[in-house]
């Protein structure tokens, strides 16, 4: 379990799901998201913010390849029909981009295994550049994300 | 999904509630944001108060037009979201590049001054 802190104190915590989605349930959506041509990993978590009826939910953290985070709109949109083709209607699942936080990929990681890796490459390398950037710098001293 | 669009002043608030997913509802939440960038009012405010979760398409929805919003030096922001959902733009740094306001009147009040 990893927790963080916020500046408003709120306690938010990362941690392998509680509740397993279901084994066929899973299955569908690991096939679906080894589909989408700009996701390299993705983490399945849960995601609880304390104090918070509903606080707890099951979150996908994805990391997309350079040329996702290039179009992001539409490797967004490709992950989201990957997980609407997997799910039930009535099942959601936040999803969230780890390229825009790369300090919660440790975090994550320490979760669980990966939930989907198609580039193994891209996930040595972002693990290994997350560990090195983990130098005790604050978030917001840190590089700004292009999202566009 | 659900929008409604009401005008406050030079402010257009777009209120959003259940789940911007892929399909019908995303392309009706951007037909909304591209009318009202169209229109050339601003600020521009999204109120998520009725948003639960975080769908990635609703995601792609609101970045893109983040940036045709920037693009054409007008302003865009969030108001009222449930605070899991702030928490979780907090978390991936999604704040960095969208003002995030509690409350309505403040955030005109803080756009229209700037």
């Amino acid at each position: 379990m990893s927790q963080r802190s916020d500046s408003t104190g709120d306690e938010i915590s990362i941690d392998a799901l509680d509740v397993p989605l279901g084994s066929e349930i899973e299955a569908r959506l690991r096939a679906q998201l080894l589909d989408c041509p700009d996701l390299a990993f993705a983490h399945l978590t849960q995601v609880t913010v304390a104090g918070q009826p509903g606080g707890s939910q099951p979150s996908l953290f994805v990391w997309l390849l350079p040329e996702g985070v290039a179009s992001l709109r539409s490797a967004l949109n490709l992950v989201s029909e990957a997980v609407a083709r997997a799910l039930s209607e009535d099942t959601y699942l936040d999803v969230l981009i780890l390229n825009s936080a790369p300090e919660l990929l440790r975090p994550v990681a320490d979760t669980g295994a990966p939930f989907v890796v198609r580039d193994d490459a891209e996930w040595q390398r972002a693990i290994e550049a997350a560990d090195v950037a983990d130098d005790g710098t604050e978030p917001e001293q840190r590089p700004r994300f292009r999202w566009w | 999904m659900e929008i409604e669009r009401v005008d406050e002043g030079d402010a257009t608030i777009v209120i959003v509630r259940g789940v911007i997913k892929l399909g019908e509802s995303a392309s009706t939440f951007s037909g909304f944001l591209h009318q009202v960038l169209n229109e050339g009012r601003s600020p521009v405010l999204v109120d998520l108060e009725g948003i639960d979760h975080v769908d990635s398409t609703g995601l792609g929805e609101l970045v893109g037009y983040l940036q045709r919003f920037e693009e054409q030096g007008r302003r865009l922001a969030f108001i009222n979201p449930a605070r899991r959902l702030r928490k979780l733009f907090e978390l991936t740094r999604l704040d960095e590049v969208v003002p995030i306001y509690d409350d309505r009147d403040e955030a005109i009040a803080s756009l229209s001054a700037s």
